[in-house]
């Protein structure tokens, strides 16, 4: 099936106009899948680690939202051990209206701002919530382990 | 006396030459007889002299043998005194030959003859009568006495018809005309004394025969009794001659002086009925004297003679019937009198036309002249030469050699009765006979026939009325061609016509034509011509006033039109009109008053009855030239061909006895073959037939037309489509079920029936299953499937139904404050967000003023109903209600449909809200009534176009998906190739209904066809729609310009035609539109072709698209299903 214009055109802004701290690559052999990898925002327990994701555009997006996880581990309320990420509008409030770059803005903005009160991850939750110093401690433990470029 | 002598005959004194001087008369051949063209000369000889008397002349001078008594007979002129003169004074010996003499001198001049060699003498040219053979009969005395008749004795064979002398009693003569019953045929003797009279099997055909005028009798008494009583039997020996007269010209033209004179009366029946009485007659006489035909066509050799007599028969039973028709004052007039004959297997019509279409590839071509501007195509051309060559007729040409397929050979007989050899005729061993209608020829009958025109039946979209056109240019009168020639001060002379005669009309060719195609011929023919080359007037309605005679006739030749169209109807009436002057036509100054150079009569089968008051009257149109044009010479019967032929004046074939007695009645007795082939060979001259998919030697299609592409859209019913599909579906189902259950099926299957034509008509718009006439069956169905549960039911369609056809409740227009407008149009030229079209395409906006294509925004909100999710505003997470979908209508200056501004909408430009004002519209329109500045500011914020105008209309899921995908397709048309016209067919007049409205809305420009539109709309209708408007219509003749205000054209002609399926299927010619739309399918896809053909058609210069919308899986597609299957078959 042909690629619909909305994602051409949507992979070309990518490209061209690149969100700081954010890129997105699509696969030579599926232009429906990306390679994502998100700058730890600053002044968060994950600053300096750079975060590899998976991007699939399914084929009824952009009425479906598109799928994507973490294949980074992050320790981190609303991504669970598997990567798959509680965002809103990655579920109920998906608009056809919003893009790629939306989506991972609003993942940026959520590794900025954890959200323990409604966890995907429980147990993460629950130390965030019982100790959250603690928690970005193990959160700044976890990019240093397996966000920075020294880890695989 | 031995029977030898018999034909020693002393026949009057007196004869009669027309022959040249050197010409002479065999004995034998020269006896008396009653010509009724010199009955009274003949009386006063029979006052002085009674003949040659052998007796008398024997008893004088003593016997003489056979040869030298008929050189004195001649020599003597049948005198027997002079002759008895001569014998013994010896001047016959040196007789030869008698001179002419003039017919009133009672003595020829003697011319001797200066050898006796042999018996057989040759002439070198026809004698008076010519002998032919003999017969014998009892006749019966009406006179008793003895001596009354002798053995041996001449007798002559006497007719009285006519005779006032003898008939007169009372002083007062017995009409002339035609006693039918009087047969008599009497004889007397020598003295001229009455004896008796034939029997009257015998005497039937012989007094048709004498009075006719085509045979001599002479007769001798074989056997008499001493004494004769009243009803004895006396044998005659019958001998009898053709007379020359007969042969005279080539045919006889018997219903010439018919159609002369008594062109309003009735009287074609006595007339056929003396053609067939004389024709019978003849066919009796060969019997009797058993002269069979040499040569006679072998197809016709079969079944010949009682076939001929069997039909005639037939015809007489069929005569007594018409008269008696006619005497109860019914003449059969109306044109949908019940047509007579049997009707045609498709194979027989095909095997007919067969003959006429082998048209062979290699035949000549003409070129047109160069005032006729179009490109003719080879076939065309090669038409052209046909015509032009048929009605030059030269036949010198083509030296054909196969004799008249009618038409029989006879010998003459060498030997008499009597083994006595006969004179003969040099160069004339025989002579021809057509036993069909009783003509006679010494000329080889050939198969030509003299009509200076034809039929040309080319299949519908050959082109034949611009075949006709080049014709039109390319064969002129002599006169016209003078005229074209001549100084220009010359054609000024100015005459008007003496007004009592019919006038010739040299330059003027006249069309007859069904109405409706009355403004394609003028325009075509405008098209066709160069400028001023072609006088079109339309002969019509009000434009009739004027005096056409006047017009058209020589003297005025300069400015006569070159071409007139009329109506079947225009001729009809002013036939009508003359024959209530009593055949008056000069006077009329009408089309009747006129001798035209040509007449053609398009869409021919107008006139297929030829009992129909139409026909008749094209019967009477005079002109040198006449052509039919049809592509479908015979329609069902073989009649439908006769009448054509009778228009054509194709002799003899113009005569409906002799088309009866060959080819009727053989076909209707189950002698198919046989009427075929004559039909075949009659055809064959006359007609000239291609068809479309004739190809040429080199494989290529006869009329190369551009190509044409099919496409089938499925398309997904809207929900709310659905649900009434899907409702009346399993009600159908249901109904079917319990019918099938009770056994009913076949009585019930008018229920099935209506139930499938509504699930079609839900496929199209849910409303139209709410038709009146539909319910009503309907309710029948309910009635029969289920009371209780039908009420419930139908309350529910309805409701489903009232879904799409509901007011909607007027919104407060405040709420689309300026800002809200200037945001819609903002948001409208940008991006849609959900399919990044920039800008969007159809932009739509939901209830909370978001924009995006329409499409996106409803394939948005079906995704979130189908996943059971209330749809939210994709920008602001609004719910969206599914009814406050609106779509933003742009009315561009460039649309062109400032006059079209459909009903009910209100515009945001105050100026318009006018025209918004119809109430009834049941699409909601919503727009600024109360105009804030704003509103009126937002346009001009576009620079270049400041009338700009932009309106809302709810969309919601409530539209027929076929009307919006056709206005989806008519809308990108518009943009794509702007003027581009496109037809749109469905065979519900009630959906194009609901397309129109539709079409209003987008500013769309239509028109529309339907069964409903009188003749003259429709016209108007066609010629508007063809109108290009691009280029502004020529008109270079005065008297045209009147006529041809349906001509006129706009500056933008509408582009889209509805047309209903069924009035559009015929004849007409859509070559202007690109592109079709089949809202439905019918059940044969030939249907729906035939109404492709009207746009796919010759003249038709770029590709053809065709679109056939189909509901998705809903019963649509078995009907393809069956359309697939009815293919095969």
């Amino acid at each position: 099936m042909a690629l619909p214009k909305r994602i051409i055109k949507e992979t070309e802004r990518l490209v061209a106009e690149p969100v700081p701290g954010i890129s997105a690559v699509p696969h030579e052999d599926n232009l429906r899948y990306f390679d994502v990898r998100i700058h730890g925002p600053a002044s968060s327990p994950y600053e300096g680690g750079i975060f590899k994701l998976e991007l699939f555009l399914p084929e009824d997006y952009p009425m479906t939202p598109p799928k994507i996880r973490f294949l980074t581990k992050i320790y981190h309320p609303n991504i669970d051990k598997l990567g798959r990420i509680c965002l809103d509008v990655l579920k109920s409030n998906w608009s056809p209206a919003l893009q790629i770059r939306t989506i991972l803005l609003s993942i940026q903005a959520l590794l900025g701002a954890p959200n323990p009160d409604d966890p995907l991850a429980n147990d993460v939750a629950q130390h965030w919530k019982e100790n959250v110093t603690a928690a970005i401690e193990t959160a700044k433990e976890w990019t240093h382990k397996y966000a920075t470029d020294t880890a695989t | 006396m031995s029977v030898a002598d018999i034909d020693h005959r002393p026949a009057k004194k007196r004869r009669f030459f027309d022959d040249a001087p050197e010409a002479s008369s065999p004995p034998g051949m020269v006896q008396s007889s009653i010509e009724p063209k010199h009955v009274e000369a003949l009386e006063a000889g029979r006052s002085t002299a009674s003949g040659f008397d052998r007796a008398l002349f024997e008893a004088v001078v003593g016997p003489i043998s056979e040869a030298s008594l008929k050189k004195l007979q001649d020599a003597a002129a049948n005198d027997t005194g002079r002759a008895i003169n001569m014998y013994l004074d010896g001047s016959w010996q040196a007789h030869t030959e008698v001179a002419a003499t003039k017919p009133v001198l009672p003595s020829p001049p003697l011319i001797s003859r200066n050898s006796s060699q042999s018996s057989t003498i040759s002439l070198s040219r026809m004698p008076d009568h010519r002998y032919v053979g003999a017969f014998g009969v009892g006749a019966w005395a009406t006179r008793s006495g003895s001596g009354l008749i002798k053995h041996n004795e001449l007798v002559k064979i006497e007719r009285q018809k006519g005779k006032s002398t003898k008939l007169g009693r009372g002083g007062k003569p017995l009409p002339l005309s035609r006693q039918r019953a009087d047969i008599i045929v009497r004889f007397t003797n020598s003295k001229g004394e009455e004896v008796g009279r034939l029997p009257k099997d015998a005497a039937a055909w012989v007094s048709s025969l004498v009075d006719t005028g085509v045979c001599h009798f002479e007769a001798v008494c074989v056997y008499t009794p001493e004494r004769i009583r009243v009803n004895d039997t006396i044998y005659l020996q019958l001998r009898c001659f053709l007379r020359r007269q007969i042969f005279k010209g080539e045919l006889i033209q018997p219903l010439d002086s018919n159609r002369a004179t008594g062109i309003f009366e009735e009287k074609e029946t006595s007339e056929e009925q003396e053609l067939r009485l004389r024709q019978v007659s003849l066919v009796k006489l060969f019997e009797e004297i058993n002269l069979s035909p040499v040569s006679a066509n072998t197809l016709t050799q079969k079944h010949k003679r009682e076939g001929i007599l069997q039909a005639a028969e037939i015809a007489e039973q069929y005569e007594l019937q018409k008269d008696n028709t006619k005497a109860d004052g019914s003449t059969p007039t109306s044109d949908d009198e019940a047509e007579e004959g049997k009707e045609l297997e498709q194979d027989q019509l095909d095997s007919l036309y067969q003959k006429a279409q082998s048209f062979d590839f290699n035949t000549p071509e003409r070129e047109p002249v160069d005032t006729f501007i179009l490109n003719l195509r080879k076939y065309q051309k090669q038409a052209l030469h046909w015509m032009t060559s048929k009605e030059l007729d030269t036949k010198a040409s083509d030296a054909k050699g196969s004799m008249h397929p009618l038409w029989e050979e006879y010998n003459w007989p060498t030997k008499d009765v009597d083994d006595q050899d006969l004179p003969i005729v040099d160069g004339q061993d025989s002579f021809y006979v057509n036993p069909y209608s009783g003509e006679l020829s010494l000329k080889f009958p050939t198969q030509d026939q003299h009509c200076l025109g034809g039929i040309l039946a080319d299949e519908m979209g050959l082109g034949k009325t611009i075949e006709c056109l080049s014709l039109i240019h390319s064969h002129k009168s002599k006169t016209a061609q003078a005229l074209a020639e001549a100084e220009p001060s010359l054609q000024t002379l100015h005459k008007l016509p003496k007004g009592d005669a019919v006038e010739s009309a040299p330059c003027t060719t006249l069309v007859v034509a069904p109405m409706s195609l009355l403004a394609q011929w003028e325009s075509e023919a405008a098209k066709a011509s160069k400028p001023g080359t072609m006088k079109t007037l339309v002969y019509y309605g009000s434009d009739k006033a004027m005096n056409l005679q006047e017009l058209c006739c020589e003297a005025n030749a300069a400015s006569a039109p070159t071409l007139i169209v009329t109506s079947y109807g225009v001729v009809l009436s002013e036939y009508n009109q003359i024959a209530k002057r009593g055949g008056d036509r000069a006077a009329h100054g009408g089309i009747f008053s006129l001798d035209f150079f040509r007449i053609i009569l398009d869409e021919a089968h107008y006139i297929k009855n030829r009992q129909s008051k139409t026909a008749k009257a094209c019967y009477e149109l005079s002109a040198k030239h006449r052509w039919v044009l049809t592509g479908t010479p015979i329609v069902n019967r073989l009649e439908d061909l006769f009448s054509l032929v009778r228009f054509l004046r194709v002799e003899p074939w113009s005569n409906f006895s002799f088309w009866k007695t060959f080819i009727t009645s053989p076909f209707e007795s189950g002698n198919f073959i046989r009427a075929l082939n004559v039909v075949q060979t009659v055809l064959e001259p006359l007609v000239i037939r291609r068809t479309k998919d004739m190809k040429t030697p080199d494989g290529e299609p006869l009329v190369p037309l551009p190509p044409r592409t099919i496409e089938v859209e499925e398309l997904d019913l809207s929900k709310a489509e659905q649900e009434v599909y899907d409702y009346i579906y399993t009600r159908a189902k249901r109904t079917f079920n319990a019918t099938v259950e009770a056994g009913t099926l076949l009585k019930s299957y008018t229920t099935i029936f209506a139930q499938i034509l509504r699930l079609r008509q839900s496929c199209c718009h849910p409303a139209l299953t709410r038709n009146k006439a539909i319910a009503l069956e309907e309710e029948e169905a309910a009635a029969a499937a289920d009371v209780a549960n039908g009420l419930a039911d139908d309350m529910d369609l309805q409701a489903l139904i009232e879904r799409f056809t509901a007011e909607e409740s007027e919104q407060d227009a405040n709420k689309f404050g300026a800002h809200v407008l200037k945001q819609i149009q903002d948001e409208a030229s940008h991006e849609c967000p959900l399919c990044f079209e920039e800008p969007m395409v159809d932009p739509a906006v939901t209830g909370c003023w978001h924009s995006a294509c329409k499409k996106c925004l409803m394939d948005y909100v079906q995704h979130e109903t189908d996943h059971h999710r209330l749809p939210l505003c994709f920008n602001c997470r609004e719910p969206i209600n599914q009814r406050d979908i609106f779509e933003i209508i742009h009315h561009d200056d460039d649309d062109g449909d400032f006059d079209y501004k459909p009903k009910g909408t209100l515009f945001f430009e105050p100026q318009s809200k006018n025209r918004a004002a119809s109430p009834d519209s049941s699409d909601d329109l919503y727009g600024s009534s109360t105009p804030s500045p704003g509103a009126t500011e937002t346009p001009t914020n576009h620079p270049q176009s400041k009338s700009k105008r932009i309106s809302l209309r709810r969309i919601g899921m409530l539209g027929s998906a076929k009307i919006a995908a056709l206005i989806t397709h008519l809308k990108t048309l518009r943009h794509t190739h702007p003027g581009l016209k496109s037809v749109v067919f469905s065979q519900f007049t009630s959906f194009l209904d609901l397309i129109e409205p539709a079409l209003s809305r987008e500013g769309i420009t239509y028109l529309r066809f339907d069964g409903s539109m009188s003749q003259k709309t429709r016209a108007s209708v066609l010629s508007a729609f063809t109108a290009d408007p691009l280029l502004p219509e020529y008109d270079n003749n005065p008297t045209t310009r009147k006529a041809s205000t349906i001509g006129q054209r706009s500056a933008s002609s509408p582009t889209v035609l509805l047309l209903s399926l069924r009035a559009g299927g015929v004849g007409l010619n859509l070559t202007a539109a690109k592109r079709v739309f089949m809202m439905d399918p019918w059940w044969s896809f030939a249907v729906e072709a035939q109404a492709i053909d009207r746009v796919h058609r010759m003249g038709q210069d770029s590709e053809v698209k065709v679109v056939r919308f189909i509901a998705k899986s809903s019963i649509e597609g078995r009907m393809l299903k069956v359309q697939e299957r009815k293919k095969f078959m």
